[in-house]
């Protein structure tokens, strides 16, 4: 299962950077006028920071991006992720901050708004955090409830995120909605104790490699 | 319009992958203790019933076997912390039943997220404190980290 869903990822991620190749072929003449100007947008998740109050995930992260070419954009996120798991006999917490660094490239541009558009592109990401497992289950025939505790220690994970979404500018404002998919690959993690670790701010949910990440930015472009 | 699809149908993919990690097998959990039988003589029987039960600690024993033809029985242990576990054995339902003690040292071994720990043992040591129908209990292998060996050979 898990060299198959692999496969299907980098595969996914390889033929769009095929086809976005031959994009960029075609549009050289354009994109040689394009001259970089330092420009920023500045934007902050809005749909994290609201479910923040509905559940016990208390997640604020935002973005600095810069458009250094016709049709790339270089992007650096930050962020701050509280989360607790109750779950199959475990308890546990953890919080703490994770950074993101990465590029995104415009995949399809509204031809009136440059600005406007879908675009791709990856990340890597560091976290840094702080996690505490009140309950570990031990797992034995008849012996329900058993667990083990494990006091409170700093862990760091990385991972790789790819990003899909859309920017779409709000009226003539330099406001901007930014909505985005984070589909998140985890590559390397310090252990406590050899546990696995059952969240990673920032990550998520994390007994497997894989998690889906969903943001809802408003933005400022300077 | 193309680039769309490609962007739509990526996502699509997306969501066959993971979360198939949490189901723990019982292969991965805690190993059992295997015990066989020996009649006075030493030689290897099969009983031709049995009754076991084990104190987890709750208000009542739990029944572990209640069979005929039995040649040997697979007895979880408990995984908290004590140093020991009480097991209870019978040949008869209403008949005597004797009361053995297992002392070990355990150890939590990590398996998986879904698992979490399970223990193994060692250092067994067997002590019969209520005999009849079992007269004394032999050490095969002191250490239990799977169900491969026999532990304890049970004389009637």
């Amino acid at each position: 299962m898990r060299p198959r869903s692999i496969f299907i990822c980098v595969f996914s991620l390889f033929s769009i950077s095929v086809f976005s190749q031959d994009k960029t072929v075609e549009k050289k003449s354009d994109s040689i006028k394009w001259k970089y100007t330092p420009n920023f947008t500045v934007g902050a998740d809005v749909l994290n920071l609201g479910i923040g109050f509905f559940g016990d995930r208390q997640m604020f992260q935002g973005f600095v991006s810069s458009r250094i070419n016709k049709r790339t954009h270089a992007v650096v996120d930050l962020g701050y992720d509280k989360n607790v798991y109750q779950k199959n006999g475990y308890d546990a917490k953890a919080d703490g901050m994770f950074a993101k660094v990465g590029a995104f490239y415009m995949l399809a541009m509204d031809p009136e708004n440059a600005l406007n558009g879908f675009y791709a592109g990856g990340k890597l990401v560091g976290s840094f955090y702080t996690q505490e497992y009140m309950a570990v289950p031990v797992k034995g025939q008849n012996n329900d409830g058993v667990t083990l505790a494990f006091g409170p220690t700093t862990q760091s994970s990385y991972w790789a995120e790819a990003m899909l979404g859309a920017r779409i500018q709000v009226f003539e404002s330099n406001f901007f909605i930014d909505v985005n998919v984070q589909p998140r690959y985890l590559v390397y993690t310090t252990k406590q104790d050899e546990i696995k670790p059952m969240i990673v701010p920032g990550f998520g949910k994390s007994s497997g490699q894989f998690t889906m990440g969903f943001s809802w930015n408003i933005a400022y472009r300077f | 319009m193309k680039n769309l699809i490609l962007v739509f149908g990526f996502l699509f993919l997306l969501t066959s992958c993971g979360g198939d990690d949490d189901i723990c097998l019982n292969a991965d959990s805690t190993p059992r203790l295997k015990v066989k039988f020996h009649d006075a003589q030493g030689r290897l029987i099969s009983l031709d019933s049995l009754y076991t039960y084990v104190d987890y600690g709750n208000p009542k024993l739990t029944n572990i076997l209640s069979a005929k033809d039995v040649d040997s029985v697979l007895i979880p242990l408990k995984v908290d912390d004590s140093p020991y576990t009480d097991i209870y054995f019978k040949r008869r339902i209403n008949g005597d039943s004797s009361k053995v003690r297992i002392n070990y040292d355990s150890k939590a071994i990590y398996v998986s997220p879904a698992c979490g720990f399970k223990k193994n043992y060692e250092n067994l040591k067997a002590e019969v404190l209520k005999s009849n129908p079992v007269s004394s209990v032999e050490q095969n292998n002191t250490s239990l980290t799977d169900e491969t060996t026999i532990n304890f050979y049970l004389r009637f």
